[in-house]
């Protein structure tokens, strides 16, 4: 703690609080979960592309559908972390108003992954020979760095780690670039949605002390 | 000795203080926020927190209110104008320092 307090006075503020707002935003375990779950729900979309027959209007209507309904939810992510926050656990985590700023930033990064399916989508339609194996390496790459540059702390380095392995791993492999992608959606969703809930239900277990 | 390491002689005490400047730089960053919120993520103790609070409160750098959220009742605290002339000018002394 001594040197921890020492080592405060002689940083600039505006990175204490980056840092302190950053552990706060990840030490409940949510933003993990529902970026878990978005890349879940993104498996069975890659994997409808391959399996059924493209022509048809049944498999146009529900791919549309299911991407834009997608693309929905993973844009809804910051305010339904908020909502669940304030609904359910305002007593364990106390009530923060963000400044607009740190919500343009948090949009950001969503329309960075919005982009990275999207160009994965791009992949599977356009299909130029080999570079839709690139895209999934260096969307892997992409993930990797994400939750690495988000996270700081081990357990976001480990499911990045993953990430890329996965999509590196996936990207070279003899299966269909569809079923590659839904594996890795899949294995990344998995990692991430698990990563939050261990973290979910430890937070849940400490006692809570009331507020003043 | 340069003049800028002589300015830390007229350093804010109020801010540098390492609580103080944690909760400082955090409503700083912030439109507003809780005690409890404050306290998790500080990882101050409630008096140290309280007793931070006062100090700020009473140098008019934190506005404090006492309200409620449905039923659950929350301590909101803000950085007032000073509060954020005190912290800018803070900054200016450690940077030019350093």
């Amino acid at each position: 703690m001594q040197e921890l307090s020492s080592r405060l006075l002689v940083e600039n503020p505006d990175e204490i609080a980056k840092r302190l707002l950053l552990k706060a935003h990840t030490r409940d375990g949510l933003p993990e979960m529902f970026v878990g779950l978005l890349f879940v729900l993104a498996a069975p979309l890659n994997w409808m592309s391959s399996n059924l027959d493209r022509s048809s209007m049944g498999f146009k209507g529900s791919f549309v559908a299911g991407y834009v309904g997608w693309l929905l939810l993973a844009v809804s992510i910051p305010w339904l972390i908020k909502w669940a926050r304030r609904r359910f656990l305002v007593e364990q985590e106390g009530y923060v108003q963000l400044k607009s700023s740190k919500r343009m930033v948090i949009r950001i990064l969503l329309v960075a992954a919005v982009v990275c399916m999207l160009l994965g989508a791009a992949a599977l339609w356009l299909k130029p020979p080999g570079l839709d194996r690139w895209i999934l390496a260096a969307l892997g790459l992409f993930v990797c760095a994400v939750w690495s540059l988000i996270g700081q702390t081990l357990r976001f380095r480990v499911v990045g780690a993953l990430n890329g392995a996965t999509g590196i791993l996936l990207a070279f492999n003899g299966l269909s670039i569809e079923i590659s992608l839904a594996i890795f959606f899949g294995v990344s969703g998995l990692a991430s949605l698990l990563s939050g809930l261990v973290v979910f239900i430890r937070f849940m277990r400490k006692p809570i002390r009331p507020g003043e | 000795m340069s003049k800028n390491i002589l300015r830390l002689a007229e350093i804010d005490r109020v801010i540098h203080e390492p609580g103080r400047l944690m909760i400082v730089a955090l409503l700083a960053a912030v439109e507003e926020a809780d005690f409890q919120y404050l306290r998790q993520t500080t990882g101050l103790t409630q008096g140290n927190l309280s007793t931070h609070l006062s100090k700020l409160e009473g140098a008019g750098y934190v506005q404090v209110e006492k309200t409620f959220r449905g039923k659950y009742p929350l301590t909101l605290c803000r950085l007032t104008e000073r509060g954020k002339e005190a912290l800018e000018g803070y900054k200016k002394v450690i940077k030019g320092a350093l």
